[in-house]
């Protein structure tokens, strides 16, 4: 799969390929990024703190997520770390934040599995 | 400007190691990337390379040390307006922003990044910022310049003109005036010519020198009474050239601003708007601006004075020949500017004299600095930051205490200078807990307690305090601490965020209440323990004596009351005073010896199970003469825990030993024994004896 490929798996439009060239130029950075984000500590601790109720480092890892994901315009998974990011932001709601932890858990794997799969 | 060789260093301060990574990629090309992963490395860094530093980006949700942090100790420690800070963050929320900018943020990136628009804020805002640094760089060599140069300048070039051209040497300080009058308002009418202050100020000075040409022309011309022939005007006209080129040779600082504006000033100023003067019969716009003001300037002055060809023309003469160009064409918009300003020239022109000029220079440059300070501190709450910093410093450095603040998030420790200057350590301690330094000055234990102490405060009774020893430049000192706790959020969930408070040196108040406390538990006669005291003393022993024996040892010198009778009582005080040194030289620190009456002593000591030959040996070492005095004791001992584990009973016990060595016939020392039982007491009142 290419990169164009990739994007295309969650926005057939070209949008958010086109954006993220026009801003990080070469496809080289672009790969180079997409393949730092599976390396980031911040899923996994997201997860972590989550499990822990530590809401406090939740935020950060999801603030993370939510930063990185804008950057590289990973458009479900920006959108789905920015709801859990506002949840926990104020008095969280422990219910809500494992609803919206599933969703960015979902919509993370997708994007790791499509990364992985660019050839 | 010279552009160093070294690229320029920018410090991105970001806790997502992907994002740094992306600046760095876009950024690095131009610049160096310095990175920090949180508030407390970017302080950091600051600290340690603030000179290097050209910007900040800097994001708003960090763990330790947030943003928002990073800015208020930025502005703090002043560095907020030495180092641009560009906010890079994900947050949208205006409130967050508009925040940032309150703190001095100069610009704000949102995620996600475009290289081109970080590439060029990032330019613009250093561009912006090294302009900025330029002019207050100008300014201030400006002001230096102006005090060694300008007066100088004056002085010489004036004494010139006057002995050699016989002009008055206020002529050239009235050009320079009508020049900076003239050029103001021009800045006012039009921003064609660029005209700032440094230039404004810069034409005014060079100004001085628009007749140094005038040095080379031969005397008899120059001094000529009555008009000059063609041929001798052909030589004068050659002053303007002449000035040029001597400027031009003014080898090494021949870029030097102020000698280009001067050097077109000598060159042009009798070149016309319509490229009928010379040396170059330059046309329009072609004659700088500066030459333009000034050839306008010395007309006007010439008209206006008297000259051996001449009388002085009145200033309303003088202005209308020049508006009907009896003089020369000059620029349209520089003889409208002449309209403008006539009357203020006017009166201006009158009032002029030596010192009146050196004093308004002093007074227009107050308030063009005054002025221009504004539009360059254009944030107003930087300023009022900047003030109350002052505010805080001089109160501070005025208290003499050691103020503090301790921020819990960040671990850190921020010092009032003076205080940090007291203590010899940095403004900014991170990790007091843990630093070395911190543990010289107040050991670790009383650093936790004070932790503890304050952490124990609640809402509405923040405040704790406690006296202190901290160790500083050497020696230790007694200090009083005050400290507020900080609590931040609503009254049911408060949480604790750090502390402030001060330490001020209350060491000679504190060494004076020690004598007191010591004199009241000592006798002042022989430095012993007071009975009272020793009692605590022997009490608090008793109540941890675990398996130590020990002896309670009473005595009293036999014949004392001879030894008043005889020399007197000072002499009594004398052989107390004896006797009293004697014990202290014989015994050990930790025993406590007391003078608890007239003349009787008590003794409290550990002994290891010998205690016959300990008493023994004291028994003899008050034995002896003072004076010819002959001092001998009657001593009785109580053992504990044998005879008692109070000290009421052991007392109790030793008193009535003592009172039967007495009756044995003195200079002996008994120990207790049940026996005595039910015998009389020497230290109550039913002492025969005395």
């Amino acid at each position: 799969m290419t990169i164009e490929e990739f994007y295309a798996t969650f926005d057939p439009s070209g949008n958010e390929y086109a954006n993220v060239m026009g801003r990080l130029a070469t496809e080289r950075l672009v790969n180079k990024y997409l393949n730092k984000m599976l390396d980031d500590k911040s899923y996994g601790n997201l997860k972590q703190a989550v499990a822990d109720g530590d809401y406090k480092t939740a935020f950060m890892a999801s603030h993370t997520i939510k930063g990185i994901c804008m950057n590289l315009n990973l458009k479900p998974l920006a959108d789905s770390s920015d709801a859990l990011t506002e949840e926990l932001r104020n008095d969280p709601d422990a219910g809500k934040v494992e609803e919206l932890l599933k969703q960015v858990e979902k919509d993370y794997e997708f994007v790791a599995d499509g990364i992985r799969s660019i050839g | 400007m010279s552009e160093g060789l070294r690229k320029k260093k920018i410090l991105v301060v970001d806790d997502s190691e992907m994002n740094r990574s992306i600046l760095a990629d876009m950024l690095g090309d131009d610049y160096e990337i310095l990175e920090a992963t949180n508030g407390v490395e970017a302080i950091a860094a600051i600290k340690e390379r603030e000179s290097e530093i050209t910007l900040m980006l800097l994001d708003i949700v960090m763990p330790q040390m947030d943003g928002f942090e990073v800015l208020s100790i930025m502005n703090k420690g002043g560095w907020i307006g030495n180092i641009p800070v560009i906010m890079i963050s994900a947050e949208t929320s205006s409130n967050l922003v508009n925040q940032a900018y309150d703190m001095g943020v100069t610009d704000y990136i949102s995620r996600p990044f475009d290289g081109k628009i970080v590439r060029r804020r990032v330019n613009n805002t250093i561009m912006l910022y090294t302009k900025q640094k330029m002019l207050q760089g100008m300014i201030a060599e400006q002001i230096l310049e102006k005090e060694k140069s300008s007066s100088l300048m004056v002085d010489i070039l004036s004494n010139i003109v006057e002995f050699r051209n016989g002009e008055s040497g206020l002529h050239v300080l009235h050009v320079r005036t009508i020049t900076e009058t003239l050029l103001k308002h021009l800045a006012e009418k039009t921003d064609q010519y660029d005209l700032n202050h440094t230039k404004i100020a810069m034409i005014s000075l060079a100004s001085a020198l628009h007749d140094i040409g005038k040095i080379s022309i031969d005397e008899k011309i120059l001094n000529k009474p009555g008009r000059l022939t063609d041929e001798e005007f052909v030589i004068m006209k050659t002053h303007s050239a002449i000035g040029g080129d001597m400027l031009m040779n003014v080898a090494h600082r021949r870029d030097e601003e102020l000698v280009k504006v001067a050097y077109e000033i000598c060159r042009w100023h009798h070149e016309r708007y319509n490229g009928r003067g010379y040396p170059d019969g330059l046309k329009g716009e072609e004659i700088p601006i500066s030459a333009q003001v000034v050839a306008m300037a010395d007309v006007y002055d010439a008209l206006t004075s008297k000259r051996v060809y001449k009388p002085a023309f009145s200033h309303e003469k003088a202005v209308e020949m020049i508006m009907n160009g009896e003089c020369g064409v000059f620029n349209p918009l520089l003889l409208e500017c002449l309209q403008d300003v006539k009357e203020y020239l006017k009166e201006e022109l009158e009032n002029k004299t030596l010192k009146s000029v050196a004093e308004d220079e002093v007074q227009s440059m107050t308030e063009e600095l005054i002025a221009k300070g504004d539009t360059i501190a254009s944030d107003r709450t930087l300023r009022l930051l900047e003030q109350e910093r002052i505010k805080y410093q001089f109160f501070a450095s005025m208290s003499k205490e050691i103020q503090f603040e301790y921020n819990v998030d960040t671990d850190m420790v921020t010092l009032s200078e003076w205080g940090a200057k007291y203590l010899g350590v940095d403004e900014l301690v991170m990790h007091p807990f843990e630093d070395e330094k911190m543990a010289e000055i107040l050991n670790v234990e009383k650093m936790h307690e004070i932790r503890r102490k304050v952490r124990a405060t609640n809402y509405t009774n923040p405040v704790v305090g406690g006296v202190y020893r901290l160790h500083v430049n050497g020696e230790d000192r007694w200090h009083r601490m005050t400290v507020r706790a900080m609590w931040e959020g609503t009254e049911e969930k408060m949480h604790y965020t750090g502390a402030i408070g001060k330490f001020a040196n209350v060491d000679e108040d504190y060494k004076r209440m020690d004598s007191l406390e010591k004199e009241a538990s000592h006798d002042t006669l022989t430095g012993l323990f007071n009975h009272m005291n020793a009692r605590k003393l022997i009490e608090a022993v008793l109540a941890e004596r675990q398996d130590h024996t020990y002896s309670l040892i009473l005595f009293d010198l036999d014949h004392f009351k001879d030894a008043n009778d005889q020399y007197g009582h000072l002499f009594g005080d004398n052989v107390l005073k004896h006797v009293a040194q004697k014990l202290t030289d014989n015994l050990r620190r930790e025993d406590i010896v007391a003078r608890v009456g007239g003349d009787e002593f008590m003794i409290f000591l550990e002994h290891g199970g010998n205690f016959e030959a300990q008493v023994k040996r004291i028994f003899q070492v008050v034995d002896g003469e003072y004076e010819n005095f002959q001092i001998s004791v009657s001593m009785g001992v109580s053992l504990a825990p044998k005879d008692g584990e109070d000290y009421e009973t052991l007392f109790h016990a030793a008193d009535q030993a003592l009172y039967v060595s007495k009756r044995g016939g003195r200079n002996q020392y008994r120990f207790y024994d049940n026996s005595m039982k039910g015998t009389l007491s020497v230290l109550s009142p039913m002492d025969g004896e005395e």
